[in-house]
C-alpha cells in the first residue's frame, strides 16, 4: 500500500469558540443548580468529536442528556453520601472506599462500553464487546488480591515449616497475626513486604492485559480491533520512564555539587542558615514546587509517548487498516508545563484552551492507513446503555488506566 | 438552495459525494445526476448546532446527509419547522462574546457569593438541624483516640486540677440550659493550647495552666472553647467541607489529575477561611459572656499574647511567621476593644 493512503486525524475545534460554549454552557448549569450539566457535559463532547475528522469525515459524540442526567444524579447522591459519612465517621467512609474499591472492574467496564457505544465515525458506531469477568479478573484479582494470595501462602508456609505453626489452624493465621504482631516479625514482612512487591513488579504486566483488554475487544462497526503487544515491552518503557524521574530528580544536585564542590554539601549549613531571611523559603518552596511539577510532567510525557506510540502502531481494524501514533515526549511536556501555567496564571479560564491544545495534540499525532476501507463497515444493532458506569466513575474520579 | 456534502445510507460507512436541493418546502438528495431521496422537509430530522462542526440530517429511511454548510442548513430547518428551536438558542449565546463575558462576571460574583454567604449560611442552618445526638457519635471515641496519638497525661497537681474544675463547673452552671454535656479533661502535650470536641469535651494542656497568670485568663479560654462548641463549629466544617467537595467534584468532573493540582490549593484556602471565621465567632461569644459575668475581657488579650509569645520561643524562624499573623494581633485588637467598652460600661453604672 502505498504512503498516500496515510491520512492523519485533523483537529479544527478553536480555543475561543470552545471557550464560550464552555463558559456559557457552565452559567446555564449553575443556573439550573446543575441540572443543564447533562446537555453541557453533551454539546462539550459533541464540539470536541466534532471537529476531529479524517479524511473529511468527523466523529460524532451520541450520548443523550437525559441518559447522562440519570447517571449523574445517582452518581451524586452516592458521591453526596460518601462525602458525608466519611466527614462524620472515618471509619464507615473507609470501609465505603473498599466498598468502592469492589466496584472499579464495573465501574471501568461500563463506562468503556457505554462512550465506545456512544462514538460514531462515518456513521457507524464503535463498540465494546469485553466480558464483566474479565474486568474483574485484570482490574481486581490479578493486580490485587493474586499478590496478597501468594505472600499469604508463603507467610503461612514459613510459620508452618520454621516455627511449627499448626496447619489446621489455619483460620485463626490473620488473627493471630493482628492480635499478637510482636511474634509473628518475619511472617508480617512477608506478607507486607511481599504482596507490595509483588504488586509493584506486576504494575507493567497489569497495564498490559488492560490494554489489550480494551484494544482487543474494540470494534468499529463489525470490525475488530486488534492489538498485538508483549508485557516485556511495557516493563521496558516502565523502567526508562523510572530511569528518567531518577535522571531529573538527581539533576539539581549534580549541578550544586559542581558549583560548590563536595565539602559544600556537608558544612554550608551554619553559614547558609545564618543569611536567611523570611523571603527565601517562599521562594525556595516556590522553585521546588515548580520543579517537581515539571518532573511529573517530564516522566508522564515521556511513558504516555512511549506508550501510546507503542500500543498504537501495533493496532489494526480487520487485519486491512493499521492505525499509527507519532506522539513526541518533548513537544507532550511542554504541552503540559504550558497548559498548567496557562491554567495558574487565567485562576482556571484558560481551562477551555488547554482542552482545545491538548485534543488538537493528541488527536494530529495519529494516522490511519488504508482510509477508503472504512466503506466496508457497518453499523451493529446493540441494546440501550445507562450512563451509570461513566458517571460514577466521573464523580469518584476512578480511571480506567487506559485513557490517552 | 444547494447544499454539498457526503451521503450514507443507514448504518453504513461507505460515503457519496452529494447534493442535497432545496426549494420551498420540498427537498431533492442527488449523487451525480441521480435523484435518491427526496420529499418535505418536515419529514427530517437535523442535528443540532454546536460551533462549526459538521451537521447531519437523518432522513426518514435512515439514512444520512453530512454537510459543513452551518448557516444554510439553519435556514434549511427553520423552513423545515425549526425542530431545536431551545438548542439553537442556547448556540447563539455560545456564539456570542458578549455573553461569555456575562457568564465571566456572573461566575465570579456568584463564586464570591456561594463562598463568603452561602456555604457558610447552610453550614449554621444545616449544623442546627443535625441532633445534638450526632455530634455525641462524631465525639465519641474522640478523647481516647487523641490519647493514643498526641496526648500525655496531665501532670499537674490535684489541687490545680481540682480548682480549675470547680471554677469551670460554677461557669457551666452560670451557662443558660445547654443541651451539651460539658466536661473538662486536663492533658500534655508539650505546647499551650486547647481543644474542643463536638459533644462538649474540653481540653486544657499543662503549658496552658502554667502560662495563664490568673483564673480569669483561663475562664476566658473556656468560653473561647464552649463558644466552639455551641456554635457547632464542627458540624458546620463538616457540611461545608462536604458540600465543597462534592461542588468541586460536579465542575471538574472533566479535569485531569495533574490538573486537579490546580484545584487543591483555593479548596485548602477556602477551609482555612472559614475557620478563622470561626475563632472570631467564637471569641465573640466568650465576650459576650465574660461582659455578663462581669470579667474584663482584656483577659483574653493578655493570655493569646502569652501563648503566641510562648510558641515563638519554641522556634524562632519558622513560627515567626504564625505568631505574627494579622488574625491573631486582630484578635487581641478585638479583645481590647471589648474591654475599653466593658470598662466604659462599667463607669456609665
Amino acid at each position: 500500500m502505498s504512503d498516500q493512503d496515510r491520512a492523519s486525524l485533523e483537529f479544527k475545534g478553536s480555543g475561543s469558540e470552545y471557550f464560550k460554549i464552555w463558559i456559557v454552557n457552565l452559567f446555564l448549569s449553575i443556573l439550573t443548580l446543575g441540572i443543564y450539566s447533562a446537555w453541557a457535559k453533551v454539546r462539550r463532547k459533541r464540539y470536541l468529536y466534532g471537529n476531529t475528522s479524517i479524511k473529511g469525515a468527523s466523529f460524532e459524540y451520541h450520548a443523550s442528556p437525559i441518559t447522562i442526567l440519570k447517571g449523574r444524579l445517582i452518581a451524586v447522591a452516592l458521591l453526596i453520601v460518601y462525602s458525608v459519612l466519611s466527614e462524620l465517621f472515618p471509619l464507615v467512609g473507609f470501609f465505603l472506599l473498599i466498598l468502592l474499591f469492589a466496584f472499579i472492574p464495573w465501574i471501568v467496564w461500563r463506562s468503556l462500553r457505554f462512550n465506545a457505544r456512544m462514538t460514531s465515525l462515518r456513521n457507524v458506531h464503535f463498540s465494546f464487546k469485553g466480558r464483566l469477568g474479565k474486568s474483574y479478573l485484570f482490574y481486581l484479582v490479578i493486580p490485587f488480591i493474586f499478590p496478597l494470595l501468594i505472600s499469604s501462602l508463603f507467610s503461612f508456609g514459613y510459620s508452618v515449616l520454621v516455627y511449627e505453626y499448626p496447619i489446621e489452624n489455619f483460620y485463626n493465621y490473620f488473627s493471630d497475626l493482628i492480635n499478637f504482631p510482636d511474634y509473628y516479625p518475619t511472617e508480617i514482612l512477608i506478607l507486607t513486604v511481599g504482596s507490595v512487591s509483588m504488586y509493584l513488579l506486576m504494575i507493567p504486566y497489569v497495564q498490559k492485559i488492560k490494554m489489550s483488554y480494551y484494544m482487543n475487544n474494540s470494534c468499529f462497526g463489525q470490525g475488530k480491533f486488534s492489538s498485538n503487544i508483549s508485557a516485556s515491552k511495557f516493563y521496558l518503557i516502565d523502567i526508562l520512564t523510572f530511569l528518567v524521574t531518577a535522571a531529573v530528580f538527581l539533576f539539581p544536585i549534580m549541578i550544586f555539587l559542581l558549583i560548590y564542590g563536595f565539602n559544600a554539601f556537608f558544612d554550608y549549613g551554619s553559614e547558609f542558615l545564618d543569611n536567611v531571611n523570611s523571603i527565601v523559603p517562599v521562594f525556595f518552596i516556590f522553585v521546588a514546587y515548580v520543579f517537581m511539577l515539571s518532573s511529573v510532567f517530564l516522566s508522564t510525557a515521556f511513558f504516555t509517548a512511549k506508550l501510546r506510540n507503542y500500543v498504537y502502531s501495533n493496532t489494526q481494524l480487520n487485519d486491512n487498516i493499521s492505525v499509527n501514533s507519532n506522539l513526541n515526549t518533548w513537544n507532550l511536556f511542554w504541552l503540559y508545563l504550558s497548559n498548567f501555567f496557562l491554567m495558574i496564571f487565567t485562576v482556571g479560564l484558560a481551562y477551555p484552551l488547554t482542552i482545545i491544545r491538548k485534543t488538537k495534540y493528541m488527536a494530529e499525532t495519529v494516522s490511519v492507513k488504508n482510509v477508503e476501507a472504512f466503506s466496508q463497515f457497518v453499523s451493529q444493532q446493540e441494546q440501550q446503555q445507562s450512563a451509570l458506569g461513566e458517571e460514577i466513575g466521573e464523580a469518584f474520579d476512578v480511571g480506567s488506566g487506559i485513557e490517552f | 438552495m444547494k447544499l454539498e456534502g457526503y451521503c450514507y445510507e443507514y448504518g453504513s460507512a461507505a460515503r457519496r459525494m452529494a447534493t442535497f436541493n432545496v426549494e420551498g418546502i420540498a427537498f431533492n438528495l442527488m449523487v451525480g445526476d441521480e435523484s435518491i431521496q427526496s420529499g418535505e422537509l418536515s419529514e427530517l430530522s437535523f442535528s443540532e448546532r454546536i460551533g462549526n462542526t459538521p451537521r447531519k440530517v437523518v432522513f426518514k429511511d435512515g439514512s444520512v446527509f453530512e454537510t459543513q454548510d452551518n448557516n444554510k442548513i439553519d435556514e434549511v430547518a427553520f423552513v423545515g419547522g425549526n425542530k431545536y428551536s431551545i438548542s439553537r438558542r442556547i448556540q447563539m449565546l455560545e456564539s456570542k462574546w458578549r455573553w461569555a463575558l456575562t457568564s465571566v462576571v456572573f461566575l465570579v460574583v456568584l463564586g464570591y457569593f456561594i463562598t463568603s454567604v452561602m456555604l457558610p449560611w447552610a453550614g449554621r442552618e444545616l449544623a442546627f438541624i443535625v441532633p445534638s445526638k450526632v455530634n455525641e457519635t462524631i465525639s465519641s471515641g474522640g478523647i481516647r483516640l487523641l490519647d493514643q496519638k498526641w496526648f500525655e497525661p496531665s501532670e499537674l497537681s490535684d489541687d490545680k486540677k481540682n480548682e480549675i474544675r470547680e471554677s469551670f463547673t460554677d461557669l457551666i452552671n452560670t451557662l443558660p440550659n445547654s443541651e451539651f454535656n460539658y466536661k473538662l479533661y486536663f492533658r500534655n502535650i508539650g505546647e499551650a493550647n486547647a481543644f474542643s470536641l463536638p459533644a462538649g469535651e474540653i481540653i486544657l494542656t499543662d503549658e496552658l495552666v502554667r502560662l495563664a497568670e490568673n483564673p480569669e485568663q483561663i475562664t476566658a479560654i473556656l468560653l473561647h472553647e464552649i463558644g466552639h462548641v455551641h456554635h457547632r463549629h464542627v458540624m458546620q466544617q463538616v457540611i461545608r467541607s462536604s458540600l465543597i467537595s462534592v461542588a468541586i467534584s460536579m465542575a471538574t468532573s472533566d479535569l485531569s489529575a495533574l490538573e486537579d493540582l490546580v484545584v487543591v490549593l483555593p479548596v485548602f484556602v477556602l477551609k482555612s477561611g472559614y475557620s478563622q471565621a470561626d475563632e472570631i465567632e467564637a471569641d465573640a461569644y466568650m465576650f459576650e459572656h465574660m461582659v455578663r459575668l462581669q470579667m474584663n475581657p482584656i483577659h483574653f488579650a493578655n493570655v493569646l499574647q502569652i501563648i503566641t509569645q510562648d510558641k515563638s520561643n519554641i522556634d524562632g524562624t519558622t513560627l515567626k511567621y504564625f505568631a505574627s499573623h494579622p488574625e491573631t494581633s486582630k484578635r487581641v485588637e478585638n479583645a481590647i476593644r471589648k474591654s475599653n467598652e466593658f470598662l466604659g460600661d462599667g463607669d456609665v453604672f
